[in-house]
């Protein structure tokens, strides 16, 4: 991927929405960058969420601040980012056991934050919204929506690539190159291979979450991270399609977010220990919170299917002087460690929400740049991501002769934006359907595999949805394990693949296993260890 | 309506009981909601594969260790023998056209290459007696362009394992192109459905000239839905053996397996309801007086004898909420653990307790309601408790096995 040439303006160190937008930032204006992820995009916090385009709302009475940040980066992700983002609009609903009087505060701190909210009556929010609970007693709208963060850092990737970034995943950073007080590069090890490279640069930018704690250490200064988790639940289908929250301080599964096919409840929040990060599970108690809270919000997810479980750790940051955590700050930090600490080329992002990510990207570029003494212009905002181009308006085809698209040319299209039309151009053969759940065509498993980084059945469902729906991940784990097998010529490695991707679904399927989910995890024993004659013995390691 | 036996649930052990009660006159009625796990059926069975720990060889030595509340131990050692050939024989008496059932286990190929143990296998199947023992030396894996569900890149990579050659060849015909057109219309049945003669002829055509080193030729199981005609019809005109690996499903082997069962046991006479299910009966003075059903509204079944034949949790046969485990049609005893964290292993491929999980027997597989047996009331196959099928590989055995036993305790009251 990086060539010959091991020499960069920037480094940045870590492939969430953070870093993927930073890279896209640095190299729109001109920077020679290169991303380094340790796994695969997304695999931390920002895969790990509500998939909420924050109106900012749910922010305005406790931190002003988030919340104007919140309501700005959701305009210009409704521009930039199309493809990945869905206008459903939000209710904040107050419940017969919730204050009332809370409105008011909330519709106040709104409209201060630059929030539209408008109080309207609970009859016309339960026409608006069929699914919430018909008991509230208060309704407020506000113009949340859903985001896609995977697609919407697989745009940020490509765009940066576009402008001459060089990604490298499943490699990790395991030590700095150092020249006295400066961070001169990083060292690399392929987790494939297990060889170490070094990469050379002026500036290396840590963007890597919650696990930025560590590469800060490894750099010699102190940032101390608070991982807090948060526990959601995926549930079959969409019962809302309107963002739904409790309008009442920010507690336990008080959001239910409509997603695709899908809708998630979440989430919870309690801090963990940095031995439990790289690790989440979430308990039999998460969940039961999880339900009795979120049947509160929509009463039809007592009967609702529940698919899988799972828990991300919010990169929060604790000042410097309160290791403790106790004054923790949910917005942007910029950390320029020359000035903090004296220790040059070596910048930290973090903190915020996947909602500021563009933002966050922008600060640190913006610093960047300082330092490199190169005078460009940010662009992220008014440029839109690939995918979200507009399109043209000449018709492609002669109305006449076009039958509309199949489902899944269509789903291949709402997923990849403008990019899905070069799925459709290959032809025929490529329509025939992976997933069944998802609408996951041959020709767009194979379009990821060749453009989107994927080496995997967990990569190729981060880029795809295949494996994300009802079944998670039954015959269409097998069928794709067949063709990522003949993309990359060994069988081995896919067959691997296969068995640890069955066992990662089933890590998510555990806690909610009862009713149907767990029919269909008998039915996953059937097929693959039953009729497959598979038993998690793994040759390879990826 | 009255019968002599009703039976609920119209797979493998309910098709086995009702036949072989049907052969000893007795008027049955089979409800069956249609689907069950036939329906991804290998093409082989088995009695016994592992101990949980390590294949197992000889699988009527290996009963003995079993634990008391496994069918198997249930039903005895000294009986097992002979009801295995007896399975055998209905079997094979309803064209089914299985082979081995010898002292010691065979292997098969599954879809992913992997050589695994079973006591039968249609004779579609290629089986031989150990991995180390592969019959040929070169293959030819031949695949319909197209088919996603199969897969030669893994089937060679278990075959190269053990020193066999593979070759890959791609079939098609111009009616198999011109489904291709539809992006869903390449799966197992819609292809077996379609199997014409012309299409047969091109396949055998593009086989005969495959590489002379070719020994035989493995294919997916793709040939004869409801009967072996165009199985056969492949096999005359190929010059080579030819054998069918299992695909994802839906089986063609599992299709024909169950419309030649429950083809059979209609000619013996038997009433099978088909696409109904199961709501409720009434028991009282410990014996089950009849059965209701969705379809038949206030018209009841009764019988003299019930068998419960319903399966395991993704046959319905057993439910689960947050709080419990239970059987849905009469909440019948179950084994079961009363906690949610105790019915799960964390990993994927351990042994999971909830598969050992299953309705209350007695040695003659009577079932229990508080407690208390119900006289009349029988369970055979997946519903019962202790035999979780994936780990010991006794799936297949359990639902023949406890399916003529039952059968022939009813029989000879």
């Amino acid at each position: 991927m990086a060539g010959g040439c091991r020499k960069y303006d920037v480094i940045i160190i870590g492939g969430g929405a953070t870093g993927a937008g930073t890279a896209r930032d640095c190299a729109m204006r001109g920077l020679k960058t290169l991303l380094v992820e340790r796994l695969d995009f997304t695999a931390g916090a920002t895969g790990r969420n509500h998939g909420l385009l924050h109106s900012g709302a749910r922010y305005a009475v406790t931190d002003r601040e988030s919340a104007s940040e919140c309501i700005s980066e959701n305009m210009i992700l409704r521009r930039i980012a199309r493809h990945c983002v869905e206008d459903t609009g939000g209710l904040f609903v107050t419940l017969p056991d919730d204050d009332l009087g809370y409105q008011a505060t909330f519709v106040d701190a709104c409209t201060k934050a630059g929030i539209q909210a408008d109080v309207i009556d609970p009859a016309e929010a339960r026409r608006l919204e069929p699914s919430v609970n018909p008991e509230i007693i208060g309704a407020v709208r506000v113009p949340d929506g859903a985001v896609d963060p995977f697609r919407l850092t697989t745009a940020n990737i490509v765009d940066a690539r576009r402008h001459g970034a060089d990604i490298i995943t499943y490699s990790e950073v395991i030590g700095f190159v150092s020249e006295g007080t400066r961070i001169a590069g990083v060292k690399v090890r392929d987790g494939r291979s297990g060889t170490v490279t070094e990469y050379y640069s002026e500036l290396t930018i840590n963007a890597a979450g919650i696990w930025g704690q560590n590469i800060a250490g490894m750099a010699g200064v102190t940032v101390n991270m608070f991982p807090a988790k948060g526990a959601l639940l995926i549930f079959g289908h969409r019962v809302n399609n309107m963002v739904i929250n409790r309008c009442r301080k920010p507690a336990n599964a008080d959001i239910l977010v409509p997603g695709d096919t899908i809708c998630l409840i979440g989430t919870t929040s309690d801090r963990v220990g940095f031995d439990q990060v790289d690790n989440m599970t979430v308990t039999a108690e998460e969940v039961d919170v999880l339900m009795s809270e979120g049947v509160k919000l929509a009463p039809s997810l007592a009967t609702t299917r529940i698919l899988r479980a799972y828990a991300g750790v919010r990169p929060l940051v604790a000042a410097d002087n309160d290791p403790s955590g106790r004054s923790i700050s949910r917005g942007i930090v910029c950390l320029d460690h020359s000035e903090r600490d004296g220790l040059d080329g070596f910048i930290t992002i973090t903190g915020g929400k996947l909602m500021t990510y563009r933002l966050m990207g922008e600060w640190a570029t913006d610093l960047a740049c300082r330092k490199l003494g190169v005078r460009a212009e940010c662009r992220t905002a008014v440029m839109p991501l690939p995918g979200s181009e507009k399109e043209e308006t000449k018709k492609r085809r002669s109305r006449s002769h076009v039958i509309d698209l199949s489902t899944e040319q269509r789903a291949a299209v709402g997923r990849h934006g403008t990019l899905g039309r070069r799925i459709l151009d290959n032809g025929g053969d490529d329509d025939a359907v992976v997933c069944e759940c998802e609408q996951v065509s041959v020709g767009e498993v194979n379009y990821a595999i060749s453009e989107l980084h994927v080496h995997n059945l967990i990569n190729l469902r981060r880029r795809t949805r295949m494996g994300m729906g009802t079944c998670q991940g039954g015959l269409c784990a097998c069928r794709a394990a067949g063709l990522i097998a003949n993309a990359n010529k060994c069988a081995q490695e896919s067959l691997d693949d296969l068995q640890a991707f069955v066992n990662e679904r089933w890590k998510g399927m555990k806690p909610v296993g009862w009713g149907d989910t767990l029919e269909e995890s008998q039915f996953m024993s059937w097929l693959i260890r039953g009729v497959g004659g598979l038993s998690g013995n793994i040759e390879v390691k990826l | 309506m009255r019968f002599q036996s009703v039976i609920i649930g119209g797979g493998l052990s309910g098709l086995v009981a009702g036949i072989r009660l049907a052969e000893g006159g007795q008027k049955v009625a089979i409800v069956s909601s249609g689907q069950s796990t036939l329906h991804f059926f290998s093409g082989s069975l088995d009695l016994l594969g592992s101990d949980g720990r390590a294949e197992i060889l000889c699988p009527f030595d290996a009963m003995s260790s079993l634990a008391p509340a496994h069918p198997y131990s249930k039903i005895g050692m000294s009986r097992i023998r002979s009801l295995a050939g007896e399975g055998l024989d209905l079997l094979n008496r309803c064209g089914l056209r299985f082979i081995g059932g010898g002292n010691a286990n065979r292997y098969h190929l599954t879809p992913f290459g992997v050589m695994k143990p079973s006591w039968i296998a249609m004779d579609d199947c290629l089986t031989f007696d150990s991995p180390e023992n592969f019959p040929y030396k070169t293959v030819g894996i031949a695949n319909i362009c197209g088919f996603l569900d199969f897969y030669p890149q893994f089937l060679s990579l278990g075959l190269e394992k053990k020193g066999v050659t593979c070759l890959t060849i791609s079939l098609t015909s111009p009616q198999l192109q011109a489904m291709r057109k539809s992006s869903t219309e390449m799966r197992a049945p819609n292809i077996a459905r379609i199997m014409s003669a012309e299409t047969v002829d091109c396949m055998a055509r593009t086989l005969n000239e495959a590489d002379s080193e070719i020994e035989a030729f493995l294919l997916p199981a793709i040939f004869g839905m409801t009967d072996t005609v165009a199985l056969d019809d492949l096999r005359a005109k190929v010059r080579r053996p030819v054998f069918f690996i299992p695909t994802m499903p839906t089986s063609v082997l599992g299709v024909r397996s169950q419309i030649m069962l429950r083809s059979c046991f209609q000619r013996l006479g038997g009433t099978y309801l088909l696409g109904d299910n199961v709501t409720g009966g009434d028991i009282s003075d410990g014996q089950l007086r009849y059965v209701t059903t969705a379809n038949l509204g206030s018209d009841r079944l009764e019988a003299d004898n019930f068998i419960l034949a319903s399966g395991s949790f993704l046959s319905h046969g057993i439910k689960s909420v947050p709080e419990r485990i239970y059987e849905p049609v009469f909440d019948l005893d179950i084994t079961s653990e009363s906690s949610r964290s105790r019915w799960f292993g964390d990993d994927f491929y351990e042994t999971q307790p909830y598969m050992d999980f299953g309705v209350v027997s007695d040695k003659d597989f009577r079932l229990s309601h508080s407690g208390h047996t119900i006289s009349n009331l029988y369970g055979v196959g997946a519903v019962l408790e202790g035999c979780d099928a994936i780990t010991l590989g006794c799936g297949g055995g359990v639902a023949l096995l406890t399916a003529i036993h039952v059968a022939d305790t009813i029989l000879k009251q």
